[in-house]
């Protein structure tokens, strides 16, 4: 009998207390979907000065939220090295209850760590970074290779922050790019991972997984970051950063971006225009593609390090033109367009190339990378010089595209 | 019957038992350690300290097979002299003890790094080592059940999250082979074999083997199928992470499964299940070597209940588990420790065993 009631007792209090210890209620916590780091500098006199430890509100809140007497210009000790830009989905947005969708705060500080302690100063809740989506880096930070490696190490190091985030980063400040209200889903946050997320997403910009950034700056301090740019009323992730030994040396347009993914070989499927002149006549036709396989090949014969990259690609034709002299069922036509599609990417491929070889002298194409796995000789003699030696070797293009289907006319 | 509370485990129980001992502490950081040790070649390496496993562990079957019924301290005392077997006895016990304290000690901070970032870790501590003593009072025909009844859904959750894992994995990440020098991978070997450790438990847990003549099978058997497992784990990161990354990582195991997306995404964190496989497979590393030093405990006091004798290395165990300051110094001090004492338990004492018992043997058959 008496057993039986320590059992009892024993399971009840198992049962009844199992998760109280340190638990947090939901509205206790503030989430941040999505963090803007910043290198701070003072701003300019006559300018709308933001304040350390007032509430600094989303952008049609900040003048009311400035309170006079606490307005100070952070002075520019060694402290405050960074700004950072918190977005927190507003829960009372959600049922209803309040017309701001965000909670954007914006604070100064050494550290990310301590920033975010000193956060608490000013926030009734617990910040937690656990369901963060999107990390935007600001320009100034990604272009001091010091302070961005201490973000990228905050940010790895941290066990609740996972590797499927998205980076992005903007040029300019990152805070203007998370203090944007899109239209579509105001909640910024969710709106930035969303656009990341899209199954549609254009190869115009790169995957941006941090995973991936991580993996790829690990090995030889190079990667793209895709950029994100703030509008009006909507953020726009497409072009990319290149990042040289942990430092951005320049930006790749939207075109450009492509033709890296495309090398690379992690293009998502997307298209391309071209133009079809014949004898009389001159056609706009778009092409949808699916970029299927980048092969690199080195050329052993040669003495000097030549590259033979190979892709293939598999499309469809959008548009042709109503009622035209020349239908698409004529192998010849669909030749032809093939021919014209490998020549683009070619083109394009040719001048982003030549860009990073001899503008950024950066190799971000995953030449390094194929050397140093189906190559492992060559490359321990050429690893140590490779940022001297890529802008110099030889790359050919070579593109093989098929179309394979044409829609549902002639 | 050498204890009246306990009876036999099978041989398939003792595979088990031997599988989850390997099995536990050093999957997170191997992939890693692989690395540093051979670069990208590092499955050679484990292939290599597989085989030169199995071939110690044929040693320990044989000693099994030797003396059926016999406990690892009346082996001691016949082959090696009394006196001998009391000092290399205590030498066994530390190892066990110590190993559980390391095995504790991680096992709290691994917790606290993913799980309770706010829980004392003592508390973690002196919880799951009375989970363990539960279980250790039984003996080790409840954890031979235990461990056979584990076995088989932990194999399909933990393959399950792999194949989920595969899918951001990058073969080539895996290239180039062969290129480490030969003289670095042999080098290489003995972390290979310690990360083998766990199968001399049969030492100590022979006597109860139902079947003593089939003890040469568990040690091959059971390093064979950890083989197996490390090389797809060891490949799985790597395809995932990258080398580069990999090393970066403390516990990159943990990483591999943190870039998995999960369609629908209801789940957020994989790694939260990983790790609650991973809580099992060390609970299950814990309790065999907590019960191995018990039992050897028990023997020299010549006690008959585990009921107290299990309390007994609880106060070193604990200690040892908060004996260091920091994530470094614990790695750092548990390669010294298992140096030290590994070593002596796993190759030293089996081999004295072995070649004394040869000896006598050959005595016997020319006296006959």
């Amino acid at each position: 009998m008496r057993k039986q009631i320590i059992l009892w007792i024993i399971l009840t209090i198992t049962i009844a207390l199992t998760g109280c210890w340190d638990s947090i209620e939901i509205d206790q916590r503030g989430y941040v979907m999505s963090l803007g780091i910043d290198k701070y500098e003072i701003p300019p006199p006559g300018e709308v000065v933001e304040e350390e430890d007032g509430p600094e509100e989303d952008g049609d809140m900040e003048e009311e939220a400035a309170v006079p007497t606490a307005a100070r210009i952070p002075e520019d000790s060694p402290r405050n090295r960074f700004s950072f830009t918190y977005v927190i989905p507003n829960v009372e947005f959600l049922v209803g209850e309040s017309e701001n969708p965000n909670i954007v705060y914006n604070t100064v500080g050494q550290n990310l760590y301590s920033a975010s302690r000193i956060l608490t100063t000013r926030l009734n809740k617990q910040v937690f970074f656990g369901h963060m989506k999107v990390l935007v880096i600001g320009e100034d930070v990604a272009r001091d290779a010091h302070m961005f490696r201490e973000i990228l190490d905050a940010i790895e190091r941290d066990a609740f922050i996972s590797r499927r985030i998205s980076v992005a980063i903007a040029p300019g400040l990152a805070r203007e790019v998370l203090e944007v209200e899109p239209l579509v889903n105001p909640m910024t946050g969710q709106f930035m991972a969303d656009l990341f997320r899209n199954k549609d997403r254009s190869p115009r910009s790169g995957g941006g997984i941090m995973g991936d950034v991580l993996q790829d700056l690990h090995r030889w301090g190079n990667a793209v970051i895709p950029r994100a740019i703030a509008g009006e009323e909507d953020i726009k992730v497409a072009g990319s950063a290149v990042i040289k030994d942990y430092r951005l040396v320049g930006w790749l347009g939207e075109v450009e971006t492509r033709a890296l993914e495309i090398i690379r070989g992690t293009a998502r499927p997307g298209g391309l225009t071209v133009i079809h002149e014949s004898q009389d006549d001159e056609h706009i036709v778009p092409v949808d593609l699916v970029y299927l396989s980048s092969k690199f090949h080195l050329d052993e014969d040669s003495d000097t390090i030549r590259i033979k990259a190979e892709f293939s690609t598999d499309g469809q034709v959008e548009q042709f033109f109503f009622d035209p002299q020349h239908n698409l069922l004529e192998p010849q036509l669909i030749r032809e367009l093939e021919a014209l599609v490998c020549k683009k990417l070619e083109k394009e491929m040719l001048t982003t190339i030549q860009k990073l070889q001899k503008e950024f002298q950066v190799d971000v194409l995953g030449i390094d990378h194929y050397l140093s796995k189906y190559h492992p000789g060559l490359w321990a003699e050429v690893e140590e010089d490779w940022q001297e030696i890529f802008p110099n070797i030889e790359i050919e293009v070579d593109v093989s595209t098929r179309i394979r289907r044409v829609g549902l006319t002639k | 019957m050498m204890y009246s509370n306990n009876d036999k485990i099978s041989i398939p129980q003792m595979v088990n038992i031997s599988i989850l001992t390997m099995i536990g502490i050093g999957v997170l950081t191997l992939p890693r350690r692989l690395l540093e040790e051979a670069g990208t070649d590092g499955w050679l390496v484990l292939i290599l300290g597989g085989l030169v496993g199995i071939v110690v562990s044929l040693t320990h079957g044989y000693i099994v097979k030797s003396f059926p019924g016999k406990s690892f301290f009346q082996i001691l005392s016949l082959t090696l002299t009394r006196p001998i077997a009391y000092i290399v006895a205590i030498y066994t016990i530390v190892y066990f003890i110590g190993m559980t304290g390391y095995v504790v000690r991680l096992f709290a901070m691994i917790i606290r790094e993913f799980l309770l970032p706010r829980t004392p870790p003592q508390l973690v501590i002196f919880s799951v080592l009375f989970v363990s003593l539960y279980l250790v009072r039984e003996g080790i025909e409840v954890l031979g059940r235990m461990a056979e009844v584990i076995i088989v859904p932990l194999t399909v959750v933990i393959l399950a999250l792999f194949i989920i894992s595969w899918g951001n994995a990058e073969v080539s990440n895996l290239l180039p082979v062969f290129q480490t020098p030969f003289v670095e991978i042999i080098k290489a070997v003995p972390f290979a074999l310690f990360s083998f450790l766990g199968f001399e438990v049969l030492l100590i847990f022979g006597g109860f083997v139902d079947e003593p003549v089939k003890s040469m099978k568990v040690g091959p058997i059971a390093i064979f199928i950890v083989l197996l497992a490390y090389l797809i784990l060891n490949a799985s990161t790597l395809a995932t992470l990258g080398a580069q990354q990999t090393e970066n990582l403390i516990w990159p195991l943990v990483g591999t499964f943190d870039t998995i997306d999960f369609p629908g995404a209801f789940i957020e964190n994989v790694e939260v299940f990983i790790m609650g496989v991973w809580i099992i497979t060390v609970f299950m590393t814990m309790v065999p070597l907590h019960l191995a030093g018990t039992m050897l405990i028990m023997e020299l006091a010549g006690g008959k209940e585990y009921n107290y004798y299990a309390l007994l290395p609880l106060p070193f165990i604990t200690l040892l588990s908060i004996w260091d300051d920091s994530i470094a110094d614990v790695y750092e001090n548990l390669g010294s420790f298992s140096d030290y004492t590994a070593y002596g338990v796993v190759i030293l004492i089996p081999l004295g065993i072995f070649i004394s018992t040869v000896m006598k043997r050959r005595k016997k058959d020319k006296a006959a």
